[in-house]
Formats: structure tokens, C-alpha cells, sequence
């Protein structure tokens, strides 16, 4: 913290300087007259001066948010009264709101400075630039204090009305219909009344009509394991930072989702690094996926990579396996295709920035020959089995959900 | 550059105007009570409120700063017209343009786009109240010392400039004790 004078000390020093000169060198009390207040002034301001160093700190309130939300950083100051003005540095990730202001008494005082934080990820904040101007504004002190801190800052994900749901399902209770028959919630079919049969379960219209008991059959609501495989693969020629950024985004969303239907989720990273968290449930599981996601970084790496390195607890048999890549990397492709005839139920979210149509001939053979290109992909997928829906930059994931839905229930495979 | 220094209405045009209205009264006062044979006195106050205008427009803390010195000059040029000494013009005067300056100062502080809780607005309000006071109170006890010893000497001058700075010395110690605390003031809020 460095102190200087202010535009004030300036002005009350010349202005009672050259009045008290005036006055004593022509005998003009008017000019003594007429400086008072400057005078009054540099003596107020000289009396009321701080007595020990001023100290300050500064530190953000929250450890994560959400994009758009307001971040707090609480600043703190010791040893002067007068005007306290703090404005966060906004550094990458957050933009700076108006500075706080707040008054400083009994040499003790504070005020919470906020930014917004504008982009997704780990951003390190919490510097904040000071400013402490002494009573009668003589003397201003500032500096830069506090210390960075990383602070998750969480994509506001798309709200879902409702998620697909999984083929494949786990023997605990949830919300996803199971293939089966039992006890449960949606209506599956109706069979003849056998002894055993609860009497609540007995489908009255139907027996009325008939000269036998009939009773309805219901699916039972099972949760299932759901597993997110991002795609982080660097290719060239693409916004690969925004097509993955689109897949943590729907990553989060997704997993919010799930967990809220009591389904257990996990997350693989495929790219140039394999990471993964295993299935689990419950809001601390959340907040580990989501700071796995936002770690997601893109590295370059020519090996060949395979999801064998991943261990069972993290896929585990007849999971719900969701990707979420631009279609890109052969590796990752293939990939897919193995979890397919793994036995895992797999859909594909492909996310991509839109093309730009070209006008010129050329270019417009070359679009064409690369659309046929990811229609062939796209096929080989649904030949194993596997859904695929385009998902493109501001449209609503809910939309692209509905098609896969719609995909998956027209090649729904039998006996599950 | 003049349209986006005028977005002062947005943030300080309350003070910026005052302090225009209240700088054109100090220049209205001069004129009105300077000599008819005296136009520079006029004209060194004018040239102040002109200074003045400018630095608010332009967002310049010195050029406000500076505006007092015509204001002096203008001051001395009239009272050295007349063998009658006018503490209460002169003093008035001083009075005035320091409070004008202050708002000139806060309008541009304001641009900064820090919002003021009430506690910071009314503490400052009090320091320039405390200050305009104090400049007062040691005004009329120069102009009681003079009406006691009322020969014009260097020697009388310079008592009563020594004896008000030391007395506003004293004074400046008791009032900062006194200044408002939050509880007075009310608390600030959070933006």
C-alpha cells in the first residue's frame, strides 16, 4: 500500500500559501480572508492523518458459482478512517463490476466488492485493488492486495423437462421404467387373474367386459448407471475449445439431471488424457464430476488410446453409456463402437459448431463430400445399435434428447 | 470526448451543477460589489468560473484546483480598490468557491462509478461543513482582532493569519473526534 497526496493537498497548499503571502506582503487581510477554508482544510486534513500503517486484505467469499452470477470479494481494512473504494482485478473468467465504496470509522471497516463471472472453468481471483482516502481527502492510499484463489465457475446448464431414458437398468428402486413387469408406477399390460394376485391390481373396466378376472401389469421403477464419455481429442481445423466446452456444458447438465432421478453417474475423459470418476449418487458426487469436467483440458497426443485402461467400477456391465464429441477422432469413434458391443446401452450427443456453407463450387463439393463423411459415421453407429443426434451451438439440449429418444425407441433392441 | 464527459448526468450531474450555479453566484457576487473602475476583477473571476467549467468538463482535478488563484487575484484586485477592508465578501467568497470546488470534485469522483452509501455521502458532506465552519469562526476572530488593533501593519496582518491557522489547529483536533460514526450516519448497503 503506497500513500500520496491528493489534488486537495495541492490545492490548500498553494492557495494558503499565496494568501498568507499576499497578506503579509501588501497588508490584504482579504487575501487571509478568502484562503481560510483552503487553510482549514490542510489543517484538518494534517490533524486527522493516520498514526500507524494502513493494512488491508482481501479474499473472495465463495469457492464456486455459476456463469453470470456475482462473486463476492470481502476486503478488509484496518488503520484508517475516512473513504474505502475496492475493485476485484477480473482476470480471465470474470468481468468487473462497479467499484464498492463504503466508509471507513474507528479505523477499522469493509466492504464486499463483486465481478461477474463470465466464463466457465478454474479461474484464479481474489487480487483487488484498493483505494483508502483519509478524511478531508488530503491523502489517498492504495494498492493491490489480497490473493489468488481458484474459484470454479460452473456453465449454467439448460434446464431438462426430461431425460431419455436408459434400456438398461439396475435392480434398485428409481424413476426409469424397467423392460419388466411388477410392481411400479406405468401401466405395462393386463393378464388373467391367477391366485396371488393383489386385489388392488385387479384392471375392473377390463374384467367387466369379460367373464374372468384380468390384472393389470406395471413396469417397476428401476435407477440405472449412467456414464458421460466427453471427448476431449484435440483436432485441428475445428473451435475445438467451444465443442468441448459445449460437451461440459451438456456433461453438467446431464449429470444434474440423472442424479436428481436417483441414477448413479460417472464420468470417462477421453482425450489425450483418460480420466475418469466412478458412479455414485448424492450432491458431493455432483460437485466431484462437475470439478472433473471443468478440469477438462485439451491435450494434443497422438497415441493410441482405448477404453480398456478404464476399470469396471468405472464402467461398469450394462451401464448407460452417453458421448458427448464432435465425431471427429477415429480413436474416440471407435471407442463408441466397442462400448456397443460391449453390451453397454450407448447413445451419441454430437456436438458441433455449424459448418459455414461455402458458395464457391469447390468448396461446396468438398462441404458436400464431408457431410456424406459424417452421415457414414453417424450409420456405422446406428448399425451397432447406437443413437446419434446433432446437437448445434444455442439450441436447447432438451430438443436434442427428444430426437434420440425418438431414435432409440424405433431401434430398441429386444429382450432387456 | 465531450459527449462521453457529459455522461456526468448519469453520475454526478447533481454536484457538477451545483457547482457551476454556486461558482456563477461567487462570479454574480464580485461583480456586483466590485468597483465600476475595476472591470479586471470581473474578468479574473470570470476567467475562474471558466477554468472551473472546463475541468468539470473535461474530468481535470487541477484545472478545479487552479480555478481559485483568479479568484484570489480577482478578490485582492477589488479590496485593493478601496481603502475599506470587506472581511465578510472576502471570507464568503473563500467559503463559496471551496464548497464549489468540492462538488466539482466529487461530480468527477463520481464518474469513477463507485455508488456512495449514505454514511460516505454524509461524512463528506460534514468535512466540508466542518471546514467552510472552522474557516468562518477564524475569520471573524481575525476581523474582531483587527477591529481591536485596526491598524493594517504587516505585523497585525501576520498575528491574525498566525493566531487563525493555530486556533483552527486546536479546532481541527476536537471536531475529527467528533466526526460521524455509521450508527449516525446510517449503515451502507449492499450493491
Amino acid at each position: 500500500m503506497t500513500r500520496h497526496g491528493t489534488h486537495r493537498l495541492l490545492a490548500a497548499a498553494v492557495v494558503t500559501a499565496l494568501g498568507a503571502l499576499v497578506a503579509l506582503l501588501t497588508g490584504t487581510v482579504e487575501a487571509a480572508a478568502l484562503a481560510a477554508p483552503w487553510a482549514a482544510l490542510l489543517t484538518l486534513g494534517f490533524a486527522s492523518a493516520p498514526r500507524a500503517p494502513i493494512t488491508a486484505s482481501a479474499q473472495p467469499t465463495v469457492e464456486r458459482t455459476i456463469v453470470g452470477d456475482r462473486i463476492g470479494v470481502a476486503v478488509g481494512v484496518t488503520g484508517a478512517n475516512g473513504r474505502l473504494t475496492a475493485q476485484p482485478l477480473p482476470g480471465t473468467g470474470f468481468r468487473s463490476n462497479r467499484p464498492a465504496c463504503a466508509a471507513l470509522t474507528d479505523e477499522v471497516g469493509g466492504v464486499t466488492a463483486w465481478m461477474t463471472a463470465a466464463q466457465w472453468g478454474t479461474h484464479d481471483a481474489g487480487l483487488t485493488d484498493v483505494e483508502v482516502v483519509e478524511p478531508y481527502g488530503l491523502f489517498r492510499t492504495t494498492g493491490t492486495v489480497g490473493q489468488s484463489r481458484p474459484i470454479r465457475i460452473h456453465p449454467s446448464p439448460d434446464t431438462l423437462e426430461r431425460l431419455v431414458a436408459p434400456h438398461l437398468v439396475r435392480t434398485t428402486a428409481g424413476v426409469h421404467a424397467a423392460r419388466t413387469a411388477g410392481r411400479g408406477v406405468e401401466y405395462a399390460d393386463i393378464r388373467p387373474y391367477s391366485p396371488g394376485d393383489a386385489l388392488r391390481d385387479i384392471n375392473w373396466r377390463a374384467s367387466a367386459r369379460s367373464t374372468h378376472l384380468w390384472v393389470s401389469q406395471r413396469h417397476p421403477d428401476r435407477s440405472s448407471d449412467v456414464v458421460l464419455l466427453v471427448d476431449s481429442f484435440l483436432e485441428s481445423g475445428h473451435d475445438a475449445t467451444a465443442v468441448v466446452g459445449m460437451a461440459v456444458e451438456a456433461s453438467i447438465a446431464l449429470a444434474e439431471q440423472h442424479l436428481a432421478a436417483t441414477d448413479r453417474v460417472g464420468l470417462v475423459d477421453m482425450g489425450g488424457v483418460v480420466r475418469w470418476v466412478a458412479p455414485g449418487t448424492g450432491r458431493a458426487h455432483l460437485h466431484r464430476l462437475v470439478d472433473a469436467l471443468l478440469s477438462t483440458s485439451l491435450i494434443a497426443n497422438a497415441a493410441y488410446r482405448e477404453l480398456d485402461i478404464v476399470p469396471p467400477r468405472a464402467l461398469p456391465p450394462r451401464s448407460f453409456v452417453v458421448a458427448l464429441t464432435p465425431l471427429l477422432d477415429d480413436r474416440f469413434i471407435a471407442g463408441v463402437a466397442a462400448l456397443g458391443t460391449r453390451g453397454h446401452d450407448v447413445m451419441v450427443i454430437e456436438c458441433g459448431v455449424a459448418a459455414s456453407r461455402s458458395t464457391t463450387a469447390l468448396t461446396g463439393v468438398a462441404q458436400r463430400l464431408w457431410d456424406a463423411d459424417r452421415q457414414m459415421v453417424r450409420d456405422r453407429l446406428a448399425e451397432r445399435g447406437i443413437s446419434v443426434a446433432r446437437w448445434n451451438p444455442g439450441e436447447h439440449l432438451g430438443f436434442t434428447l427428444r430426437e434420440l429418444e425418438r431414435s432409440r425407441t424405433r431401434q430398441r433392441r429386444p429382450g432387456r | 470526448m465531450i459527449t462521453r464527459h457529459l455522461s456526468v448526468v448519469s453520475g454526478g450531474g447533481l454536484q457538477a451543477a451545483a457547482s457551476v450555479g454556486l461558482a456563477a453566484t461567487v462570479v454574480t457576487l464580485i461583480a456586483v460589489t466590485a468597483p465600476a473602475s475595476l472591470p479586471a476583477a470581473v474578468r479574473l473571476a470570470v476567467a475562474g468560473l471558466v477554468l472551473l467549467a472546463i475541468g468539470l468538463v473535461v474530468g481535470s482535478r487541477s484545472l478545479i484546483s487552479l480555478s481559485a488563484l483568479p479568484i484570489l487575484g480577482a478578490a485582492l484586485a477589488s479590496s485593493g480598490a478601496t481603502e475599506q477592508t470587506n472581511w465578510v465578501r472576502s471570507a464568503l467568497v473563500g467559503s463559496l468557491w471551496f464548497i464549489a470546488s468540492e462538488l466539482a470534485w466529487e461530480a468527477i469522483d463520481r464518474r469513477d462509478g463507485a455508488l456512495r452509501p449514505p454514511d460516505v455521502v454524509a461524512r463528506r458532506a460534514f468535512e466540508v461543513a466542518t471546514v467552510v465552519a472552522l474557516a468562518l469562526g477564524a475569520t471573524t476572530v481575525g476581523f474582531a482582532a483587527v477591529r481591536v488593533a485596526p491598524t493594517r501593519t504587516i505585523g497585525t496582518v501576520g498575528a491574525v493569519v498566525v493566531i487563525g491557522l493555530g486556533l483552527l489547529a486546536l479546532a481541527a483536533r476536537h471536531v475529527e473526534a467528533r466526526a460521524p460514526g455509521p450508527v449516525e450516519a446510517g449503515q451502507a448497503g449492499e450493491r
